[in-house]
């Protein structure tokens, strides 16, 4: 009876119940007319990318961005693949933010925004995942691994739902999940504009500008990870799970593509293994410090992992090129 | 180790639960032992050392009271109770007696100065800022029960060191009782078919256990926890807060408390019940008491009945002029009072509710006169019902000073709560608690709790009986179900720890 009962809450639990703002997102993903572009992945995403400035570069279509704060993967793989499993129109092109699988911390255990949609597939992709790591040391892993049977626990006997659902009922902001403009973009000094007692990021902007040499810092640590090959290896964990995604959307007809955003690379070194063994033209990387110099000027930074107005605008220009881009073969997707 | 723990759900008891059954019977006694160790030592391992001289005295001194007659056995009695009313002086009551002492002495004008416990290190062995051994008080009082009942000669002394080593330290009730007695526990310790603990699994008794833990976890979990985020908010800063919030959140700690304790009992209780032994009951719905004096025949009933039998009887009881009766009364609550905690704050509830049962005894004659005839139906319908409420209240109002902080702070709550000015000066932020919508949630269990109670301490306790199987298999899945959704899983301590 509870085994039941647990299947039809499961089953009646709307979409992305968890980050009800990545909801509101799903639900206008559907909404006619279906853009011709959609973009899915973390605040790099959705404080970086203007819909409207790519579409203006590209000169045709819509673009709608469904990135949202702390949305990594798993998460965005599983957005990705409802999206892809859905009986109707899709948008053409689809970019994928590229980063790591999120790996549990403690910290993440006591919030369910990071582990309300594990089931036992996300689950047990993220324990294989965590085991196999490269670069990593045995009891790590093993932590890890073991944090993420916890977190798929949590989630399939629904620990806390019921405030879990008070809690996402209360964070619901259609403003702040589409955007001024409606097409899902919000740029962290709008954001300011709309909420100026903002705590979080005026804490965070009030730490950067205290030391703008953070950029230069991270522009030097990303330049010495591309320059170092790795050594560690690949996740073929992670590097299948793409690989599956990219066949799929190619069966769908849909044009996949993954994006390295500027400024932030967590376990940098995983991801450009990642990056290097994925097929070409798969991947659209705008984080080399020699390539996008401009996006590790201050003058363009919001706080030390994210662009401000004018850097989120020179952003979405060189991703609308990069998009746009003769050479860009749209059968990359094997 | 918490029960409210993945770590005791899903390691600790499944798998001393198993290997308890799956061992001769000849070897459970040691394995109840490391595991009770284990369970001990998970929270600070050095103290278990305490509880090994609280052990090897008391055993020691359970034998040579057995041995001898006359005066030394009196004097092995009073070096045993010396030796753990000297532990629990030390490392409970140190700081209480220092802190009273220099604040007396600065009022004379004169400076005293011994250092407080916390800022011992015993020589490096202890962490600075060392905190109370969790369940000092429960064990202390058990071991204590051992030997008085050997020197009244109720109970023959244990001759095997782990025997009664496991008597005191027997994990489901090491931490928070209840507290046993030699009479219950040691005799089902001891109570062998020639070949070990003579427990076999029994399939019924052990369903009855689980069902007694996942009762007492949905107490833990559903409602105390649950309450206990409102409380907090109550009072954290009750300066802060308007009376109306304040009054609620005295309300909801008076539920936080009995189903945070009564949980605690069930699950060891049940635990307990699925290896074969059967401990102490603690409670009887207290909250339905229409008096003081049932009400503390029904709440903690093992360390009343310890009180009664240990401290009561001996000064004499009711055995004695009146005056000396109500005075023998009023210092059993304030001891009890200053079992609970080495605070101003637990000696004030303590002595409140000594005054309420003197007072009532007091009025007694003149109550009964003034109801007449109408006795009777003070135990039934709506007469008795008032009175149930009138208890609930006055147990809800000294539980303010159980809760507060300092005495300062719960004549801050008293005072907001009846000054009906500070009903509007807050937002009633008790209500408007996060989640939004949770306070709202946490009133409903509440309520359906106060409902299903009765029925559901009775189940447990095997005194009612669902006929129907479908019954059966609701009133497992909805406890279940509700303790994954509804409650509150942080694995937060049990108040009682602290005693």
């Amino acid at each position: 009876m509870c085994a039941a009962t647990l299947c039809i809450v499961h089953s009646t639990l709307p979409p992305f119940w968890g980050v009800p703002n990545l909801a509101i997102k799903w639900d206008a993903l559907h909404r006619d007319p279906i853009p011709q572009r959609a973009l899915i992945g973390s605040s790099r995403i959705y404080r970086q990318a203007i819909p409207s400035i790519i579409d203006s570069v590209i000169g045709q279509g819509r673009t709608f961005n469904a990135g949202y704060a702390a949305t990594f993967p798993p998460a965005t793989y599983e957005f990705l693949e409802q999206l892809l499993r859905e009986e109707r129109q899709l948008p053409e092109e689809i970019l994928v933010e590229l980063s790591n699988y999120m790996l549990f911390e403690e910290a993440n255990l006591e919030d369910h925004r990071y582990w309300y949609y594990l089931g036992p597939r996300e689950g047990w992709g993220l324990v294989r995942h965590a085991l196999f790591l490269p670069n990593q040391p045995r009891t790590e892993r093993l932590g890890f691994a073991a944090r993420a049977v916890r977190a798929t626990t949590c989630s399939l006997l629904g620990l806390g739902l019921a405030d879990h659902l008070l809690a996402a009922t209360a964070d619901t902001d259609t403003l702040l999940a589409l955007g001024p403009a409606g097409d899902g973009g919000l740029t962290l000094e709008t954001l300011l504009r709309y909420r100026p007692d903002d705590e979080g990021q005026l804490a965070r902007r009030a730490t950067f500008r205290a030391d703008t040499l953070a950029a230069q810092r991270r522009a030097v640590g990303l330049r010495h990870l591309y320059e170092r090959p790795s050594t560690g290896g690949v996740s073929l964990v992670h590097l299948s799970r793409l690989t599956a995604l990219l066949d799929m959307a190619h069966s769908r007809g849909v044009r996949l593509r993954f994006v390295l955003p500027p400024l932030w690379i967590d376990r940098g070194e995983d991801l450009l293994a990642l990056v290097h063994a994925l097929p070409d033209g798969a991947v659209i990387d705008l984080c080399h410090p020699d390539s996008f110099p401009q996006f590790y000027r201050p003058e363009n930074m919001f706080d030390a992992g994210h662009l401000n107005d004018r850097g989120a605008r020179l952003f979405s220009m060189e991703l609308a090129r990069a998009l746009h881009a003769p050479g860009h073969n749209p059968e990359f997707a094997r | 180790m918490l029960f409210n723990s993945a770590e005791f759900c899903l390691l600790f008891f499944p798998l001393v639960t198993g290997l308890y059954f799956l061992l001769p019977k000849n070897w459970r006694w040691l394995l109840l032992l490391l595991a009770s160790c284990w369970f001990y030592m998970a929270f600070v391992p050095l103290f278990i050392l305490i509880l090994a001289f609280t052990i090897g005295v008391d055993f020691v001194a359970g034998i040579a009271i057995a041995r001898s007659e006359g005066p030394r056995r009196k004097a092995y009695l009073v070096a045993s109770i010396i030796a753990n009313v000297g532990v629990l002086a030390v490392f409970k009551y140190w700081d209480f007696l220092n802190g009273n002492l220099t604040a007396l002495f600065a009022g004379m004008g004169l400076e005293y100065h011994v250092p407080k416990l916390h800022e011992w290190t015993f020589f490096g062995f202890l962490p600075a800022g060392m905190v109370l051994p969790i369940g000092l008080s429960f064990h202390t009082f058990q071991s204590l029960s051992y030997t008085i009942e050997v020197y009244r000669k109720h109970q023959q002394a244990e001759r095997r060191f782990g025997v009664f080593a496991l008597y005191v330290m027997f994990y489901p009730q090491l931490v928070a009782g209840p507290i046993e007695r030699p009479g219950n526990l040691l005799n089902q310790l001891n109570a062998t078919d020639g070949h070990g603990i003579r427990s076999d699994f029994d399939h019924h008794r052990v369903v009855q256990g689980l069902k007694q833990m996942l009762w007492g976890f949905f107490k833990k979990l559903v409602i105390a926890d649950r309450c206990a985020a409102l409380v907090d908010i109550g009072y954290t800063h009750p300066a802060a807060q308007d009376g109306g919030s304040l009054l609620l959140a005295t309300l909801f700690f008076a539920f936080q408390i009995y189903c945070d304790f009564s949980g605690y009992t069930d699950i060891a209780l049940g635990a307990a019940r699925v290896m074969g032994f059967n401990l102490m009951v603690n409670f009887r719905t207290p909250y339905r008491s229409a008096s003081i004096s049932e009400f503390w025949g029904r709440w903690h009933i093992s360390l009343s009945s310890w009180f009664r039998d240990y401290l009561y009887i001996p000064l004499g009881g009711n055995r004695v002029a009146k005056w000396r009766w109500y005075t023998n009364l009023f210092i059993v609550f304030l001891v009890s009072g200053l079992w609970h905690g080495a605070n101003w704050t637990y000696v004030t509830w303590g002595g409140l509710h000594g005054s309420y049962l003197v007072l009532a005894l007091m009025f007694a004659p003149l109550w009964k006169r003034t109801s007449g005839a109408s006795g009777r139906a003070e135990q039934h319908g709506f007469g008795r019902a008032l009175n149930v409420l009138a208890t609930f209240l006055l147990v809800a109002f000294a539980w303010i000073f159980f809760r507060a902080s300092h005495v300062a702070d719960a004549f801050t709550v008293i005072h907001r709560i009846f000054d009906p000015s500070t009903w509007t000066d807050g937002s009633w932020g008790i209500v408007h608690a996060d989640p939004p919508g949770s306070f709202f949630l946490t009133v409903f269990v509440v309520l359906v709790f106060v409902i299903i109670d009765p029925l559901c301490d009775a189940l447990v306790k095997g005194e009612r009986h669902l006929t129907a199987f479908s019954a059966e298999v609701a009133w497992i899945s909805g406890l279940l179900l509700a303790c994954l959704f509804i409650g509150r899983h942080g694995a937060t301590t049990f108040i009682y720890f602290q005693f």
